[in-house]
């Protein structure tokens, strides 16, 4: 840094050049999940040249070919695109407000609370009683929001516990850990509870799996999306300061407190919605916030845009993978996150380290 | 020198004899308390283990999947003493499974035994006095183990065998038979089979253009929709039809998980679906119906059907021959018109169970409607 009075128009331009760094960045982001879509559309076990592909795309086309690209393979395509930059943004939101890197909806606990809500349906409420020619009914809808509501019981456990005992933010994600432990143990006795057919249907919810994404499910994702994002973008500068610490940011005019509480709350959300409809995908809310944090620095401003862009890079990659390498036998997208998010994530620990 | 030599030579010589000797008597001791062991024989059972079992085997339990299914084939079912929670009706939950699995239709009375929970319970199987136990646990470790802390003999069935290896199939009804005393039992249905099945070949072989068809809903470790598939079916073998779908990509014939893609690339003109799972699969269905309307055959033309439940609890072989009759006689009505699958299906129950099983008590306690299913109306 130059501290003479002369430097101030450069830094100036210094300043302007880093912002241009930056959007510049975002916007190969932007270019690189375009590219992901348009490989993932043309990838398949039915033949579909890229041409009609676009074609298809771009003209709203849906007959013959047009249908495959439309509403089989765009469906899973967009699933992994929200789900990816859902989790993500969660995890960026509770690791500024909590302040602490470790924080995702996986870690504190929001997945085994939702993974829980999902046994309790299975084993307890109608997901499996008989009406006329039916012997198995996993009530899909029954069991998802039973996944919701519980998770949301955890975030509020974790928020309550805030507001009684004023702890820190320090505090919350050693709760969040605690509370997720106690689910954990909760779907482990529901486990033992189950018999055969309603143990194999806990574990198999429990998979992440985008192939049970339909419109409905993803208009629900993008509607819970789509607003959050915009919040979170509105309290960018807010966020900003939070990183400096809490009294520098309490000093700068930022009411810390409602903005844990809240940012928590619309991170627990979205990530609820999304847990509840697909199970457990581990890993995108921690991986896609930190490689975004690796490319932009500590910045909000792009933070916020470019992990949620990140996260649905990243899935939509190895939703790609998970559906392809043993065609015409898929694997759930959770199993190969967290086989591929693991050693990146270690990696990106050791490239932090040696910089 | 020489004197040495031999002196030597008369010791390892004696020494010889020693250890020998020793050796006899050691081996008379064994024979002795081996015969003291209540006459016991020796068999070898599917996992290649040999057990020693009681000459009169009169108290059996049978643990996990599918191993109680293997008794009442034999009509050994007045052996059981006590049966396990899981299945028989003492589910910790409001769920009614019990009659999924059809051997419990054809012998209610196990209902009604004592609960001795599930092997895991080994104070109580110790107290049931039981003199077998017939797991189908699959590791050998496991059952030794089983077998050391109970101190009753643990013989093990191989319930993941499927009609694709009959000789395996057979062999382990035959050394069943010998552990059980129904030899004869098991031989009258080794041969009833294998009537049913040279039965089938001459049926395949009339047929002139083998149809295309796909297997849904299967249960395996678990229900599924429509997207779980196998191509190892059974039935799609053995009526000659060519099953749109590639055996699993792991190598173990087990059914797996496909995509709507890959159902839609393979263009069935038929699609059978697994009783157990046809909620599901109607729900799979109709989340996609346009799509699936337009571009899959089989659902164009409605050509969707129901089969009987093949997964439950192990593998449900008797139902899997009636599928084969169910299915051939939709694909090839020509080469199947001399009975109606309510006679077959009460015959090969029959064959399987010793006693007989009315169709509509079956389809009604399974809730099976069989044919095509009812989505199109």
């Amino acid at each position: 840094m130059e501290d003479t009075p002369s430097a101030l128009s450069s830094e100036g331009g210094r300043y302007q050049a880093y912002r241009r760094r930056k959007r510049l960045l975002v916007a190969l982001l932007v270019v690189a999940v375009a590219a992901a879509v348009f490989i993932a559309l043309s990838i398949g076990s039915i033949k579909i040249p890229f041409s009609r592909v676009l074609s298809s795309l771009l003209l709203f086309d849906r007959s013959g070919q047009g249908r495959i690209v439309w509403d089989v393979r765009l469906v899973r395509v967009l699933a992994a695109l929200l789900v990816g930059a859902s989790l993500s943004l969660s995890g960026t939101m509770m690791q500024s407000v909590l302040r602490n890197s470790l924080a995702s909806p996986y870690t504190l606990g929001l997945s085994s609370a939702a993974a829980f809500g999902a046994s309790v349906a299975i084993v307890f409420f109608g997901a499996g009683t008989s009406t006329t020619s039916t012997i198995i009914v996993s009530d899909i809808f029954t069991v998802a929001a039973s996944a919701f509501a519980f998770s949301l019981l955890s975030t509020a456990a974790i928020l309550i516990l805030t507001l009684l005992t004023t702890i820190t933010a320090e505090g919350m994600v050693l709760a969040g850990i605690a509370i997720g432990s106690i689910f954990s143990a909760g779907l482990t006795l529901m486990q033992y509870l189950a018999n055969s057919v309603q143990l194999s249907a806990i574990v198999s919810w429990t998979f992440g799996d985008l192939g049970r994404a339909n419109w409905r499910s993803l208009s629900i994702i993008a509607s819970a999306l789509a607003p959050i994002l915009l919040l979170s973008l509105f309290f960018r500068w807010d966020f900003n300061a939070m990183d400096s610490g809490e009294d520098t940011a309490k000093g700068l005019g930022v009411r810390t407190s409602a903005l844990r509480i809240g940012g928590m709350l619309a991170s627990s959300i979205l990530s609820a919605v999304v847990v509840s409809s697909f199970g457990t995908i581990a890993f995108i809310g921690l991986l896609g916030p930190h490689i975004a944090r690796r490319l932009f620095g500590g910045d909000h401003r792009f933070l916020l845009i470019a992990s949620p862009l990140i996260g649905a890079l990243v899935l939509l990659a190895s939703d790609t993978l998970a559906r392809t390498i043993l065609t015409p036998m898929v694997l759930p997208v959770g199993i190969l996150t967290s086989l591929l998010g693991g050693p990146l994530f270690i990696s990106l620990l050791i490239a932090g380290r040696k910089r | 020198m020489d004197t040495k030599r031999n002196s030597v030579k008369s010791r390892t010589r004696a020494l010889i004899m020693i250890i020998t000797l020793m050796m006899m008597a050691i081996a008379t001791l064994g024979a002795m308390a081996q015969s003291e062991m209540k006459a016991a024989r020796v068999v070898t059972d599917m996992r290649n283990r040999s057990v020693a079992i009681p000459h009169e085997v009169k108290r059996i339990i049978a643990l996990d999947a599918g191993s109680l299914r293997l008794v009442s084939y034999l009509d050994a079912t007045d052996l059981v003493i006590a049966v396990e929670d899981d299945g028989h009706g003492r589910e910790k939950s409001q769920y009614e499974f019990f009659n999924l699995a059809t051997y419990r239709i054809a012998h209610p009375e196990l209902r009604d035994l004592p609960s001795i929970g599930s092997a895991a319970n080994h104070e109580g199987i110790i107290a049931s006095e039981a003199d077998l136990i017939i797991s189908s646990a699959v590791d050998g470790a496991t059952l030794d183990q089983l077998q050391n802390i109970l101190g009753i003999p643990v013989f093990a069935v191989d319930v993941d065998v499927e009609l694709y290896d009959r000789e395996r199939f057979y062999a382990q009804n035959e050394i069943l038979g010998v552990v059980l005393n129904r030899e004869e039992r098991a031989k009258e249905l080794n041969e009833g089979i294998k009537a049913v099945l040279s039965d089938l070949e001459s049926r395949r072989a009339q047929v002139r253009e083998p149809k295309r068809a796909y297997a849904g809903g299967m249960m395996f470790y678990g229900p599924a929709d429509l997207l779980r598939t196998t191509g190892d079916f059974l039935p799609f073998d053995l009526v000659g039809a060519v099953n749109v779908m590639e055996s699993n990509p792991t190598g173990n014939r087990q059914p797996y998980m496909t995509s709507l893609e890959d159902l839609i690339a393979a263009e069935p003109d038929y699609i059978f679906l697994d009783a157990a799972n046809i909620t599901l699969s109607q729900a799979g269905y109709t989340g996609n119906k346009a799509t699936l309307d337009a571009l899959v055959p089989a659902f164009s033309n409605q050509e969707v059907y129901s089969t009987f439940v093949y997964k439950y609890y192990g593998t449900n072989w008797e139902h899997q021959l009636v599928n084969v009759y169910a299915v051939g006689s939709t694909l090839y009505p020509e080469l199947y018109s001399d009975f109606t699958i309510r006679e077959k299906a009460e015959e090969i129950w029959a064959l399987f169970f010793t006693v007989p099983l009315s169709f509509d008590a079956v389809c009604e306690a399974q809730h099976v409607v069989p044919g095509r299913v009812d989505w199109f109306n």
